[in-house]
């Protein structure tokens, strides 16, 4: 890593400070461990980070929960890597399966799923897209996300392909990142920052930030990259994204045109051979960029806890250290050995013993950042739709673009201002939908509802069986003891094949309504 | 026992929370409403806040600190009002004849000059801050107002629009029970020319027998026994609180409120028919029930921010504001609500006095105005002077934290109260001084 030795003016010294200490510990680490990672298989990567936890454990005198039991994990794997909750039918073929592998079996297949690659589609097109994009710009830009994701593109190259965009937003998806940032030097500087580098250089955009190392200078100097490209200034704009010959943002205060600079206070040679942005796509995603691989690593974290490494997930400045710093620098260096493979580095978060614990009761967001028990958390608005209509017995496959825009639609309603897994994030409207709305009331009565149909109709199953179904196709359990009672008592005075249909349909209404249905354990 | 069971509950909330939990074991619907009937104790008057919130920054020198004769002035003149020496603009006639009610202060000077940041700062009284999840002003003043639990949630949001700063419209570390309930419009029913909110599912759908809807209810609560029976926090907690907030809401007739067609189209009509005159009227049935804390919106989108072509949409908008609000003071103060209820008008910033050559003005946080009105207020005033071109405060400067601070003091909370960040931070309610001049 080359960095400056000094800079001409003082305000980044604090900068300086900060990279030279970070460089520090990264080489010192690296030396350390001396060995290839590009060659260890993830599971042996996952065992690495479960020992580094081990150590943590131990040395602060605390106890990590038993493992979740299958059942427990199936739903929770299913949940966060493809945002589904499993069927009934893979619930238990996989309680019935008895390789010692299978969880890694199941990781592989999971990873390797359609509705794995939307689901990190919709992920990361909520970091990259502000709220209020267009809603025919968000499900061409998620589909062309999917796609991406399906092909397991290599990530760096992803995030190159979104900062070269060029042509009109109808012609090429990636433009629509730089229609929702307007096309305007600053947003695309903030945006890129903090989604690819996880840094919120944003603060000094209008003045020096009071505790982070950003001076206004720095922003405006990385938001000078961005001074000669044209574009749409919004969804509905037709002009095509290209680089101009000329063009530079000025300092707020100085009004001096600025020089495009690195954050790593790196500096910058014009040339008329490429534009400014895609030698800054460069240095963005070059396997010695200090961040790019931390806060993609750090984000699978996320996507896997709930909580990132370094939390909250796009902040990784140097005030806002890891919590378990190696396992962050293990995971990022697998990350660039590896070529950029997200699905590798999830495999890896998912394999790992730390991920498979058992959850908490009571899910305490303090007990959270040690690890010993995995968080309870909340499905996300999205995910509680798609698991209405999965528990239901309606396949949820790969969507079109045309359901992307249905579910919006619907999902538009519960928009709730939080989007931390470790809260409720459906709030009263959602709760309300479930007990009094349409689409619970369909999916739980016998005449529409495929599963309730199914189960009534089958003369291969008894009633119990039929309950167990209905607990597994939803909360991803058999009843527990103390649960079988009311339900079978309500069944004896059934005699009817629709009474008891309606019963069924009854047990699927508690259980889509209850706390359960609604989080992932 | 019960202490370690709900160990970050404020210990008012904590009182209903239990009640609530042991009322669980019994769920009738009907149980509901007499429980929380005696959440506000004897003898304590209820008190309110409407926050009227103005999305993207409106234009103090066209509302209320006009500055005529001065290029700055641009088209608007201020008029008289009920208020000898207070002079608003002359496109809010209506509110001019209320203005005994109002305290205008004029030296308002923050620093957030970008809508995310400012939006924040003007709702939370602090800047973004990556560690400390900061609660918004409705979180915080139903919190402190929560000894009056009623059918219906203690905040509820009218009309929201997240797009510049969807944080801060979050509960932060007080946690998502103190959320707001948001209400959107809906679309209007049976073709009449007004505005409609709705909370939906309030009623099933498809409604099932009696016999079977009791039977779904204590199959639920045989389902949730674990839950509630076992220490929660986080998401456990929330959605348990919410689900027992909204079995009450669908059993009491609380609901209602909501229901804007049970008023006559001439009081519709008076509060302007858009999202804003309707979420007034609507604010003004939701104090009727009891909820602590409402906010309404004015200008979907951000419609205030008028870089270009301000006078007239400032016009438009004032049409708007001035139906809505004055119609809200007038109803509140003919049920003797008024004296009990804190109006409070801001965005997140000003504009600039100078007019740019789209004819707009632009972000200016350094000299702006608010208004408070109503309940604990000294009406009647403007407070803090801005220079003749109204590019800097001559005198009354304050801050964000200075005009929550008074705000709380109108409303009768101790914005010195600390709360605890989940980081275990102790944060006051508001960090700033309660302008005495202008409470009553």
């Amino acid at each position: 890593m080359s960095l400056k030795p000094k800079r001409e003016c003082d305000q980044g010294l604090n900068l300086l400070k900060l990279l030279s200490a970070l460089v520090a510990c990264l080489i010192g680490a690296a030396v350390a461990q001396g060995d290839d990672l590009s060659k260890a298989s993830p599971e042996a990567v996952s065992a690495r980070i479960d020992r580094l936890f081990e150590q943590a454990w131990l040395s602060a005198g605390v106890a990590p929960a038993p493992l979740a039991d299958d059942a427990t994990f199936l739903r929770r794997v299913t949940l966060d890597l493809t945002g589904l909750i499993p069927t009934a039918g893979e619930i238990r073929a996989f309680q019935a399966d008895s390789r010692p592998d299978k969880r890694q079996i199941v990781i592989a297949d999971l990873l390797t799923r359609p509705r794995h690659s939307n689901h990190l589609a919709r992920l990361w097109r909520e970091i990259l897209l502000p709220r209020n994009t267009d809603a025919t710009a968000v499900a061409a830009f998620e589909a062309w996300l999917q796609n991406r994701f399906q092909q397991n593109l290599v990530y760096d190259r992803l995030v190159q392909d979104i900062l070269s965009a060029r042509g009109t937003v109808a012609q090429s998806e990636p433009a629509i990142f730089f229609a929702a940032n307007s096309t305007k030097p600053e947003d695309l500087a903030a945006s890129s920052s903090r989604a690819f580098l996880g840094l919120q250089v944003r603060c000094a955009q209008c003045h020096d930030h009071p505790f982070a190392s950003w001076k206004q200078s720095d922003f405006w100097g990385f938001a000078a990259f961005y001074a000669r490209v044209q574009g749409p200034a919004g969804a509905g704009d037709q002009t095509p994204v290209d680089d101009r010959a000329d063009g530079e943002v000025r300092h707020p205060k100085t009004l001096k045109a600025m020089i495009p600079q690195f954050l790593d206070g790196r500096q910058f040679a014009e040339s008329t051979a490429e534009p400014r942005r895609a030698v800054l796509a460069r240095w963005i995603t070059a396997a010695d960029n200090p961040f790019f691989a931390r806060a993609a690593v750090n984000r699978a974290w996320w996507l896997m806890f709930g909580r990132g490494l370094v939390q909250p997930v796009d902040d990784l400045g140097a005030n806002n250290p890891a919590s378990h710093p190696e396992v962050l620098k293990l995971l990022a260096d697998d990350f660039v050995a590896g070529g950029f493979d997200l699905r590798r580095t999830l495999q890896i978060i998912a394999g790992s013993k730390v991920y498979q614990l058992a959850s908490q009761e009571g899910g305490a967001r303090e007990g959270a950042a040690a690890y010993t028990a995995m968080a309870v958390r909340s499905l996300s608005a999205a995910q509680v739709y798609d698991a209405l209509l999965q528990a239901s017995g309606q396949r949820v496959s790969s969507p079109t673009p045309e359901m992307i825009r249905e579910r919006s639609a619907f999902l538009a309603q519960f928009d709730a201002p939080s989007r931390d897994a470790l809260e409720f994030q459906g709030g009263i409207p959602q709760v309300l939908s479930l007990l009094n709305g349409s689409m619970v009331a369909r999916l739980t009565d016998p005449t529409t509802s495929d599963l309730i149909a199914a189960l009534a109709d089958s003369p291969f199953l008894n009633d119990r069986q039929r309950i167990e179904t209905v607990f597994l196709a939803t909360v991803s359990r058999s009843p527990r003891n103390n649960e079988w009672e009311p339900m079978l008592k309500i069944f004896e005075s059934k005699h009817t094949a629709e009474s008891r249909a309606q019963a069924l349909g009854d047990i699927l209404w508690a259980l889509l309504n209850s706390s359960e249905f609604v989080l992932n354990r | 026992m019960l202490k370690n069971l709900l160990p970050h509950v404020h210990p008012s909330r904590r009182r209903a929370l239990q009640t609530l939990i042991a009322s669980f074991s019994g769920m009738g619907l009907c149980g509901w409403m007499p429980v929380l009937a005696g959440a506000t104790p004897p003898g304590a008057k209820r008190r309110h806040c409407i926050l009227l919130w103005m999305n993207g920054g409106p234009s103090q020198t066209d509302t209320f600190d006009l500055k005529p004769g001065h290029p700055n002035g641009g088209q608007f003149q201020p008029i008289a009002t009920a208020a000898s020496g207070l002079r608003i603009s002359e496109h809010l006639p209506r509110l001019a004849t209320k203005a005994k009610h109002l305290a205008v202060l004029r030296g308002l000077s923050t620093n957030e000059g970008d809508h995310g940041r400012g939006t924040f700062t003007m709702r939370t009284g602090r800047r973004p801050d990556p560690l400390v999840r900061f609660p918004t002003l409705g979180s915080l003043v139903s919190n402190a107002l929560v000894e009056q639990e009623t059918a219906l949630p203690g905040f509820i949001a009218v009309n929201p629009y997240f797009g510049f700063d969807a944080t801060s419209f979050d509960a932060g570390y007080l946690g998502p029970q103190f959320a707001p309930l948001i209400v959107k419009p809906q679309a209007s029913r049976n073709g009449t020319p007004f505005a409609d909110f709705g909370v939906d599912n309030l009623q099933p759908t498809a409604p099932v027998a009696a016999a079977r809807s009791t039977q779904r209810l204590e199959l639920l609560k045989a389902f949730q026994a674990p839950v509630t029976a076992q220490p929660a926090r986080g998401p456990l907690l929330a959605h348990r609180t919410m689900l027992e907030r909204a079995l009450q809401l669908v059993s009491s007739d609380a609901g209602k409120a909501f229901d804007l067609s049970q008023e006559t189209p001439t009081v519709r009509d008076k509060y302007g028919r858009g999202t804003f005159g309707q979420g007034c009227l609507l604010a003004r049935r939701l104090v009727e029930q009891g909820v602590s804390f409402v906010e309404v919106s004015l200008g979907d989108g951000g419609r205030w921010d008028t870089h270009s072509n301000n006078f007239a949409t400032v016009r438009e908008l004032s049409a708007e504001l001035d139906a809505g609000w004055s119609s809200l003071m007038e109803d509140l103060e003919s049920r003797g609500l008024l004296e009990s209820t804190t109006i409070v008008w801001m965005g997140e910033f000003g504009r600039t006095p100078q007019i740019n050559g789209s004819a707009g003005r632009d972000h200016f946080p350094a000299a702006w105005s608010a208004v408070l009105a109503g309940g604990g207020i000294r009406g009647g005033q403007s407070y803090g002077r801005t220079s003749a071109d109204g590019m800097s405060v001559e005198d009354g400067r304050i801050d964000v934290g200075d005009l929550l601070a008074t705000l709380c003091a109108a409303i009768g909370i101790d914005h010195t109260h600390l709360n605890v960040s989940e980081i275990g931070r102790p944060f006051r309610i508001a960090d700033g001084k309660p302008v005495r001049a202008v409470l009553s």
